[in-house]
């Protein structure tokens, strides 16, 4: 089932967020406060096509829920969003219930930025949003330089 | 004639059966108020509901029906010619008629119509509306009586006649939308368009103009008004010139008439008690209600005094949420103490007019707990914490924790907040609490909050504050109203002056007599022989001695300061009292006794007959003052003969210990005494004592007293020493001084401590801590965790009793080995109690409410672990009060006598012993009638009998002082719903009567009481006495009423009439007493109705000060008779005031209280 939220009236150089979640109460939270702190957002409930037909966004970040954890895929959507994106994948962080160390390693082996664990300070929250941005814009600067360079 | 007054003379003539609206009388323009006449109406309705008997329903119905339309039409005139204070009157006045007209409709569908469709052209058009969509909706042409038949059962309005539905019908051919054939009736497909009922109603609420010229502005309906609530107080303030309070309440108006969420979700997920369709919510309770859903909940806060029923209006906003939310979302109440939790459970599922909400669905505990019933799959929808939880910081932070917070918000998808007791956070705006309310202001601005509300009993010294927190004082409920009705309590306010006793008078006297003989003796010794001895003493030995003897001791700069006055001393003219240190100096160096100074100065002849006037003076006040240090000094023997001894001390700054050794050792001289003599001043408070005993007594004298709070400043009976002897000051000094009187049965609580007397007759806190077990544990605790169980079960009576007896045979063994090491543990709970009880629970048969009982009797249940936890916290108090600590007490007067001191834990035993407190004296069953609090005793202190309160402090604490204020106004517990019920019918049926203390024409007590259910004239009967007086005013009877089953409490403020700063002072033009400018300036917000003339004062003179002839020379005596004449037939006079305050003052009232005008 796909639950498409973007959020009208926003400045469209703001980066774009992509949430997957299936909690509706997060993905309301989250549809409240992330474009009050100058995100974009589009939240989509889980689901392949949902998923795929969001990409051609490009969205500046993807915010991952955890039901993906649970419903046993263990995490191979970020497989797929590696393969999908290549190199240009955007930055992911997960939210998830599990405060499991085990969990919060799989996540970050797999590529994910961040994992912030449930139930979540919007604005700590946001904070650590900016934080992996900015981090991924720089990383981004420091390619392009390199290839300047290369070239 | 004015409009207001023909309008209601115009209703009156229309109506016969009910009673009239007040009439303007004088020049003081008053007002119909419709809470008590749409309450008797309502309750007649139901009554007759209940019965079976529709005419009366019907009846009922059109009456109230009547007032509305009429009330209406008044509305509609003050709109036009913009007179403030009706529009305000009849906008309540519309509320409370819709309001109780809706209870109506949703309770008798079939007998009431919807408030809109009372309005003729808007009930044609609905009529019009819904028979074209019948005959739109159906197969095929429909005839009359069917159509007639699928009308009514539409269930939409009242049941419609054929006459009624052939008119629509026809109205429908005429403009071709419908169409006839052979008798039978069928739409046309012409394009239909229903009436905008939504602007309807706004032309119906604000009549045709004005509703034009705001259809014109942009708001063409109901729904805009409540949706841009915000601007139309612009709008409205342009188009009529009327101020924020106006728009308020057309705002609350509005949202009265548009149909209810129930209408619009009538079944919510939760299951609760229908509480809005009741009948048990008071009219002004609906009022309030009303005024917070207009604003949609946000961050409106709601002043209403204690024991007003704020929790029921919170139970309304919770109803209204209920029905809306989704599944893991919350409500959250927070709360001041663990008592207001334990009240707050009770109320939403415990008590019979409450929500009863399965207790799964209400959480009480701390936000830890909740995390772990979450992680185990309970989702409780309202969530009851402090404030203290809430806001508690990180451990080891000490920080505010916004993360926290948030992180509460996010995992319990909170939705709505209630802030009970708000005024407690905007106390401090630097607290972890306030800022919580901010967190939650903000998540409410931008929507992550859906709603957020606030209470307050006393927001009078906060209000400013309020905005610091984003909240917004929307609306005082005036107090008269209240106390009319007896939801609180009626009271008059005095002022006591204070002065010295008589026997602390008489030492007074002597000392200054005393001191005149040393300034004589002074000046016979001769101030140039005084400086010649003096400065023959060496500068060094001069210094040696003045230190020793404690000059200026204590003081940063003291040696400068004694360099100074010993040189001023070399040089002085004249010596006077402040310079009687010199006289001990040179005895002390010299070694002369007072005979040997005079003899020097050649002055000894007369010395024989001086030192016999000394000591006449000295052996009168040993037989004034209590035996002590000073007895001892003024009995040291060789007195003016012996020289003083040279016990100084050579340290450059002598120890206390020390100087008081080295004064004691002047004892023998006449400057030495009068040096202990000047600080006996420092003990005195005889007096104070005396006139809260004066007090007490003539009280007693004049009416039935129930028992009395004093609020003192905190001081201890020097809980580390066996012995005690706090004099007269604060709690512990009072307390000390009030034990062995005869009447009364002191008991005194700071934080620290609870003080009873030590009685071997009757060991008191013996007797306290077997009550405690028994009334608290026993019953309170184990009823309340029984219901608890099997509330939401639906159990049958029988198996209920069985049930229960087992679980009281458990408990009891339980209970009874509670105080013993380790017995009240959690796991000992759950072996002894709910372990067994579970066992037969499984074995009983119960069907499939076993697995919910048995859920609930689990340690792992929130409010099984709450139970366990609260019942060890007692189960120590009680362990406490048996082990309490004797202390020898010695009185003021010198008498011996003891006490038992209990310490106060902190935590939550602390708040367990502080509420016992209450408890105890409410109870009948304890011999404790006076209790002395400090300031802790405020907001969550639920004392309810008392009806003297004491301010013994001198208005020391104005906040505190006001909070306890509001606390001894609680209503008696015998002010029952039936008599609310029976006064508001009394003060209907008055309403015609002009002057208030004649008796209405039109009422006759008999017929009035046979027209009375049997519950209501049984009182009323009492009240009256009809065997023998035929027939009287209703407010007679009103009067006989409260006093019988209510409380009047009286209120005194001590204030002090001696001493250089007396808080009392003559008005020479005025030739009257009053207070000082710092107490009036206290009380220019206070009002109450005077007891000498039933006035009702706003302003310092409200609180009339008690005097005989002057407070200056009156003795506690002259004061105990003057009040106790006073007090003779007062609390009629107070009724009646508060009654007539009511009727009269009732619009001033609403125009001062509603915020922002």
């Amino acid at each position: 089932m796909t639950d498409t939220r973007a959020s009208e009236e926003q400045d469209e150089s703001a980066p774009l967020l992509l949430v997957i979640e299936d909690d509706e109460a997060v993905v309301r939270l989250l549809t409240i406060k992330l474009p009050r702190a100058g995100f974009r957002v589009l939240a989509i409930r889980h689901g392949e096509a949902e998923i795929s037909a969001s990409l051609v966004e490009n969205p500046d970040l993807v915010v991952l829920g955890d039901q993906i954890a649970a419903r046993g895929d263990n995490y191979s959507l970020i497989s797929q969003l590696n393969k999908s994106w290549a190199e240009e994948r955007p930055p992911i962080v997960v939210l998830s219930s599990s405060h499991e160390l085990s969990a919060i390693r799989e996540a970050l082996e797999r590529g994910c930025d961040d994992y912030i664990v449930k139930p979540f300070s919007p604005s700590e929250l946001i904070q650590r949003l900016w934080v992996v941005l900015i981090r991924n814009r720089l990383r981004k600067s420091a390619h392009a330089q390199a290839d300047v360079l290369g070239a | 004639m004015d409009q207001e007054e023909s309008d209601g003379a115009a209703l009156q003539d229309n109506l016969s059966g009910v009673p009239a609206p007040r009439l303007a009388a004088g020049s003081v323009t008053t007002y119909w108020d419709a809470h008590a006449f749409a309450d008797t109406v309502l309750s007649e309705f139901e009554e007759a509901l209940r019965s079976g008997d529709l005419p009366t329903v019907r009846d009922r119905f059109y009456v109230l029906a009547a007032y509305f339309r009429r009330t209406l039409a008044i509305l509609h005139s003050s709109l036009e010619h913009r007179r403030q204070s009706s529009v305000e009157a009849s906008l309540q006045n519309l509320i409370v008629l819709q309001r109780a007209l809706s209870a109506m409709r949703r309770v008798a569908p079939d007998a009431a119509q919807s408030t809109l469709a009372l309005e003729s052209s808007v009930h044609r058009r609905v009529n019009r509306d819904l028979v074209h969509q019948i005959l739109r909706d159906a197969r095929g042409p429909l005839s009359l009586g069917t159509l007639v038949r699928r009308f009514n059962e539409l269930d939409l309005i009242a049941d419609a006649r054929p006459q009624a539905i052939h008119e629509a019908l026809e109205s429908l051919i005429l403009t071709g939308h419908a169409t006839e054939s052979r008798g039978r009736y069928s739409a046309s497909r012409l394009p239909y368009l229903e009436a905008d009922v939504d602007r309807a109603g706004l032309s119906i609420l604000l009549g045709p103009r004005l509703s034009e010229r705001l259809a014109a502005a942009g708001y063409e309906g109901l729904s805009h008004v409540l949706t841009r609530g915000d601007d139309f107080r612009e709008i409205l303030a342009t188009e009529t010139g009327f101020g924020p309070r106006i728009a308020t309440l057309v705002v609350a108006a509005a949202a009265a008439l548009v149909p209810p969420t129930s209408a619009l979700h009538p079944a919510g997920r939760y299951q609760h008690a229908d509480l809005s369709s009741s009948a048990h919510p008071r009219p002004y309770q609906r009022l309030l209600h009303a005024i917070f859903r207009a604003n949609r909940y946000a961050g409106q806060v709601i002043e209403a005094p204690p024991a007003s029923g704020k929790t029921l209006i919170g139970m309304l906003c919770i109803e209204d949420w209920l029905r809306t939310m989704g599944p893991g979302q919350s409500i959250v109440v927070l709360v001041p103490t663990i008592n207001y939790q334990r009240q707050w459970v009770d109320e939403l599922c415990l008590k019979e007019h409450g929500l009863r909400m399965a207790p799964d669905l209400v959480f009480a505990g701390t936000s830890r707990e909740l995390a772990v019933s979450r992680r185990n799959g309970v989702m409780p929808a309202v969530l009851v914490l402090t404030y203290a939880a809430l806001g508690r910081p990180t451990p080891g932070q000490g920080v505010f924790d916004l993360g926290g917070i948030e992180r509460f918000l996010q995992a319990n998808d909170v939705r709505h907040v209630i802030l009970d007791e708000v005024h407690r956070v905007a106390a401090n705006l630097k607290s972890n609490e306030a800022n919580c309310v901010r967190v939650f202001r903000e998540w409410l601005s931008d929507g992550s909050l859906a709603s957020l509300v606030g209470f307050s009993g006393t927001l009078t010294a906060y209000r400013q504050q309020l905005n610091g927190l984003g909240l917004e004082l929307s609306y005082v409920l005036p107090a008269t109203e209240l106390i009319a009705r007896g939801w609180v309590a009626p009271f008059a306010e005095f002022g006591a002056p204070f002065n010295l006793s008589e026997r602390e008078r008489e030492v007074s006297n002597l000392i200054s007599e005393y001191k005149a003989l040393l300034l004589d003796y002074l000046r016979r010794i001769g101030t140039e022989n005084l400086r010649r001895w003096f400065c023959a003493v060496s500068y060094d030995e001069r210094l040696r001695l003045a230190r020793g003897l404690g000059m200026y001791a204590g003081q940063r700069d003291a040696q400068q300061l004694i360099g100074q006055r010993l040189r001023v001393w070399e040089i002085k003219s004249e010596f006077s009292l402040n310079d009687i240190l010199v006289l001990p100096i040179v005895q002390v160096a010299n070694e002369w006794s007072d005979r040997d100074l005079m003899n020097q100065s050649a002055a000894g002849d007369d010395f024989d007959h001086r030192l016999q006037r000394f000591e006449s003076i000295r052996s009168r006040l040993i037989t004034l003052l209590p035996a002590g240090h000073l007895t001892d000094i003024l009995g040291a023997p060789g007195f003016g003969q012996s020289t003083p001894a040279q016990t100084l001390s050579q340290a450059t700054e002598p120890r206390r210990k020390d100087i008081d050794e080295a004064r004691e050792s002047l004892a023998t001289t006449f400057a030495g005494t009068y040096l202990a003599l000047r600080s006996w001043s420092r003990q005195v408070g005889e007096g104070r004592v005396s006139v809260v005993k004066s007090i007490v007594a003539a009280e007693r004298e004049s009416r039935k007293l129930t028992s009395v709070i004093v609020f003192d400043n905190p001081t201890l009976l020097e809980p580390s020493a066996p012995k005690s002897s706090p004099g007269y000051r604060g709690v512990a000094g009072l307390f000390a001084n009030l034990l062995g009187e005869s009447s009364i049965t002191p008991m005194a609580a700071l934080t620290s401590a609870i003080y009873l007397p030590d009685d071997a007759q009757r060991p008191l806190h013996q007797e306290v801590a077997d009550w405690l077990v028994r009334r608290l544990i026993l019953d309170d605790q184990g009823d309340a965790l029984f219901r608890l169980a099997i509330i939401a079960t639906r159990l049958e009576r029988k198996k209920q009793l069985d049930l229960y007896s087992a679980f009281r045979e458990l408990f009891g063994t339980y209970v009874g080995n509670l105080e013993q090491a380790g017995a009240s543990s959690l796991l000992q709970f759950n072996v002894q109690v709910l372990r067994p009880l579970r066992k037969l629970i499984s074995g009983a048969g119960l069907g499939r409410v076993t697995p919910s009982i048995l859920n609930s009797l689990s340690t792992s249940h929130y409010h099984s672990r709450e139970f366990a936890r609260t019942i060890r916290g007692y189960a120590a108090v009680a362990s406490a009060f048996r082990s309490a600590r004797r202390v020898e007490v010695l009185q003021a007067t010198g008498r011996r006598t003891a006490a038992r001191v209990i310490p106060v834990p902190g935590g939550l035993r602390r708040q367990l012993m502080l509420d016992l407190t209450a408890r105890i004296i409410d109870t009948n069953e304890l011999p404790i009638n006076l209790v002395i609090v400090s300031d802790w005793a405020r907001t969550g202190w639920n004392v309810i009998t008392p009806n003297v309160l004491i301010d013994a402090t001198a208005t020391r604490n104005v906040t505190a002082w006001q909070q306890l204020r509001g606390r001894s106004m609680r209503p008696a517990p015998t002010w029952s719903p039936v008599a609310e019920r029976l006064m508001h019918r009394l003060l209907a049926a008055d309403e015609g009567s002009v002057n208030v203390n004649a008796p209405s024409p039109n009422y006759d007590t008999r017929s009035f009481i046979a027209r009375l259910p049997r519950d209501e004239a049984h009182l009323a009967r009492e009240a009256a006495q009809v065997r023998n007086q035929a027939a009287e005013s209703s407010e007679q009877t009103a009067v006989a009423l409260m006093l019988q089953r209510n409380k009047v409490t009286h209120v005194y403020e001590m204030v002090r009439a001696y001493g250089s700063r007396p808080q009392i002072e003559y008005d020479r033009a005025a030739r009257t007493w009053e207070r000082s400018a710092a107490i009036r300036a206290k009380h220019t917000r206070e009002d109450a109705v005077k007891p000498q003339d039933g006035l009702f004062i706003r302003g310092p003179s409200h609180a009339p000060l008690i005097l005989n002839t002057d407070p200056r020379t009156d003795t506690p005596s002259d004061f105990q008779a003057s009040l106790a004449a006073q007090l003779k037939s007062a609390d009629e006079i107070v009724v009646r005031g508060w009654l007539r305050a009511n009727r009269e003052a009732a619009m001033e009232s609403l125009s001062g209280s509603v915020a922002g005008g």
